[in-house]
């Protein structure tokens, strides 16, 4: 058995490690809620809260229901007073409230942690945004590929003399949420031993910036890096039999490098590789490769990650969820695997306002005379 | 021994509580990057011993270098090892037990390092041992993965470049720091279990399942759409941002967000060309011209700076902005007042821009305290304390 995931079979077990832990979520897209499922995956009670207006994501239903698996949904109208009432009560009930609004927003309805941590002194308050709440372009719209560009990040993911190509997709938003989720965790860890909440304030700009390695110190010291495309010692990317099939190879070490000699030959090394990797298919190339302890794999297509990759396969990687709409749900699990305590297994991602009446009416207390109506006249809807 | 190397900067000086971490303790042998989980812990507070043999890790001899007094120094080195402190052991040392009694979490280097942590919880059932393999258990638990390769196992690098050329590798050492971030998630959830019930646990994070989880629309377009996304350039995936040139550089533009904005914004220079037409408010309309809007946004963007466009479509809220080179986000107005960099003592002995502060916690700060411990600094008074050690633990 895998060390990490937790099979079917209901077994005396430690509770999950956020096990009584309850999020209000107002994040939406990706960053937020990529950040929050993590909380979710490891036993956190996430509460989605949602409108019918905002339940369109990009793509259709996959988007959603990857990012938002093992939630609870409740649907409110925060645009109604009695909405913003009702969710500064189940704000009181939680021990984390996340949005990724702007400061503005969430002071409005009356969510901002100068008017909940009277009623709930060690709440703990984190805020997504593309920019952070302070600075000079604190009020700017950022998607992910703004703080990519914006980091640098963009301009050295390119070819080497290119122009910039930088990601085909918002990575940004996985590293935002990501942080947000550790600075989340290491606050609840300071306030389970101090009592003390405190407020969280995430730039997705600076979270990708963290990432940038040593490109800014390199620069500070008069020497900037340039793109390098895939270079390094030793290996690259190289072309295999078939369309569009390629692996990259890598051997840092002397001893990995005699290795490689002995598979492609002599010559220029980079010459020698692409001319021993086409002639072979990828998965032929990468087992002869890893067989003589050279780093190697297959470029991965979504196909192969999700269809031809035995690790992943047999670490149960992709999991699945029967959702009461779209039926079996796919999506990729959590990374890190506790031995004694894996994620559980997966519930799929809510409909919207699922767990309405659940968290209307045994969290809060509201009678089904009063659910109807608030259904009723649109604040649950 | 040379000198332990601290900041006189304002940012350690100031510093009442050590971050929300203080008082966790840390035995990290992880090398390379894959040392960025113990940074992130240091920056979260915690108190980090990186433990290396004589001749230190593999880090310390990593490019990029700068001159020191002692000859070449490694800012790879510097950069994943800020705020710890070195401990140099022979590998047989018998205070490697007594170290690990110390920790509450140990950060096992692997394969890479040569201290022996297989007994690490042996006789420690509280311990957290903690580390990133490439591949992990199962089938390829022998395999080997680089930043590269991690790059094209995840299913990173396919969907990056451009369409009629080879798949690119990200910037960087991006499967390192997203396995190292989740395994942060991880250490902390162990954390909680642990002050429940007394006991740690292991924990492992693959690189190559840290980027798969990491790949925005590769699963879901595959598990939803049975499309394999591939590569198309600077166009991001949803076909609706790229880069274009402008005076003085590059420029990410988008436009899916108000179209009629969009317009407007190019009208007020006259260079709304036909986007005018509403045809181009259909959205099957929108995406079969792309190429004819992008030709559009390129005239207007060539003969205006990068800085000039950022504003602007700022001001009709698009998230557009500068393609940046390092050295100009370095200098970058918003980072600067936000405090993001920390300035700290670097190797040569001048101060550096350390990435210092990711995320704003009001109580509690995450941020670079120090910088990177010369070879062995804190050997002596880290056996010494072991000596004296206190039965406590992080509780």
């Amino acid at each position: 058995m895998t060390a990490g995931r937790s099979s079917e079979v209901a077994q005396a077990r430690p509770a999950l490690p956020l096990a009584g832990i309850r999020v209000l979520d107002f994040t939406w897209v990706l960053a937020g809620p990529y950040g929050t499922r993590i909380l979710a995956d490891y036993g956190a009670d996430v509460i989605k809260v949602q409108t019918d207006r905002r339940m369109v994501g990009y793509v259709g239903n996959g988007y959603f229901t990857t990012w938002n698996r093992n939630k609870r949904s409740i649907a409110l109208d925060l645009d109604f007073p009695e909405a913003k009432e009702i969710a500064r009560k189940l704000a009181v009930l939680s021990d984390i409230v996340v949005d990724n609004f702007s400061a503005r927003v969430m002071r409005s309805w009356g969510l901002d942690e100068d008017s909940l941590r009277g009623l709930r002194p060690d709440l703990i308050s984190a805020h997504l945004s593309g920019m952070g709440h302070d600075g000079p372009y604190a009020n700017y719209v950022s998607y992910g590929p703004t703080a990519q560009a914006l980091s640098g990040m963009t301009a050295l993911t390119s070819y080497e003399n290119g122009r910039p190509v930088g990601f085909g997709f918002s990575y940004s938003d996985h590293v935002a949420g990501l942080t947000m989720a550790n600075a989340v965790l290491a606050a609840l860890d300071y306030r389970d031993r101090t009592g003390v909440g405190q407020t969280i304030d995430v730039s997705q700009f600076e979270s990708t910036a963290y990432l940038m390695g040593t490109a800014y110190l390199e620069a500070a010291v008069g020497n900037p890096p340039a793109p390098v495309g895939n270079a390094v010692a030793n290996g690259g990317v190289f072309r295999c039999l078939g369309e569009d099939r390629w692996i990259a190879v890598e051997a840092p070490t002397p001893r990995a490098e005699t290795a490689l000699r002995a598979l492609v030959g002599e010559g220029d090394i980079t010459t020698a590789i692409s001319r021993w990797a086409s002639s072979r298919a990828a998965e032929e190339a990468v087992m002869l490769l890893q067989d003589s302890g050279i780093a190697a794999s297959v470029v991965a297509s979504a196909e192969d990650l999700v269809e031809r990759d035995e690790g992943l396969r047999a670490r149960h990687f992709w999991i699945e969820a029967e959702h009461p709409q779209f039926g079996r749900t796919r999506f990729d699990g959590p990374p890190p695997r506790l031995s004694a305590t894996p994620s559980g297994a997966p519930r799929p991602s809510p409909i919207l306002g699922q767990h309405s009446r659940d968290v209307y009416g045994d969290l809060l207390g509201l009678s089904d005379a009063d659910i109807h109506r608030l259904t009723d006249s649109g604040v649950f809807r | 021994m040379t000198k332990e190397q601290t900041t006189p900067g304002p940012a350690a000086g100031q510093s009442a509580t050590a971050g929300p971490l203080e008082g966790l303790r840390v035995l990290d042998t992880a090398t390379g990057a894959a040392a960025f989980a113990g940074r992130i812990l240091a920056d979260l507070g915690a108190d980090v011993v990186k433990l290396e043999p004589p001749g230190g890790e593999v880090g310390r001899r990593t490019p990029p270098f700068v001159t020191s007094p002692d000859g070449p120094s490694s800012l790879f080195f510097w950069h994943y090892n800020l705020g710890k402190q070195s401990c140099v052991l022979d590998p047989s040392d018998r205070h490697l037990s007594s170290l690990l009694d110390w920790a509450d979490v140990v950060i096992d280097g692997g394969p890479e390092q040569p201290f022996d942590l297989t007994g690490a919880r042996i006789g420690r059932p509280g311990v957290v041992h903690a580390h990133i393999a490439g591949f992990g258990a199962g089938p390829r638990a022998s395999w080997v993965a680089t930043e590269l390769v991690a790059q094209a196992a995840g299913g990173m690098m396919y969907v990056n470049g451009n369409p009629d050329d080879t798949p690119l590798r990200a910037y960087g050492e991006q499967a390192h720091h997203l396995a190292s971030h989740y395994l942060v998630t991880g250490i902390l959830l162990a954390l909680r279990v642990k002050r429940r019930t007394g006991l740690g646990q292991a924990i492992e994070v693959t690189l190559q399942e840290a980027v798969a989880s990491a790949v925005e629309h590769v699963g879901v377009l595959y598990n939803y759409e049975d499309k394999v996304p591939s590569r198309q350039g600077d166009l991001h995936w949803v076909r609706a941002y790229a880069i274009f040139e402008c005076s003085d550089g590059y420029v990410t533009l988008c436009w899916n967000r108000n179209w009629r904005d969009l317009v407007a914004l190019l009208a007020a220079d006259g260079a709304e060309g036909d986007l005018d037409d509403p045809k181009f408010e259909i959205p099957e309309v929108l995406d079969s011209s792309i190429e004819h809007i992008r030709e559009v946004l390129q005239a207007w963007a060539r003969p205006r700076t990068a800085v000039e466009i950022f504003e602007r479509g700022q001001l009709f809220r698009m998230p557009w902005a500068m393609v940046n080179p390092p050295g100009i986000a370095l200098l970058d107005p918003h980072l600067r007042e936000r405090g993001f960099f920390a300035p700290l003592v670097g190797p040569s002995g001048s101060i550096l821009p350390a990435s210092g502060v990711p995320v704003h916690l009001s109580a509690t700060p995450w941020r670079a305290r120090a910088g990177a411990p010369s070879l062995g600094a804190n050997s002596d008074s880290i056996l010494q304390k072991l000596a004296e050690l206190s039965p406590r633990k992080f509780s």
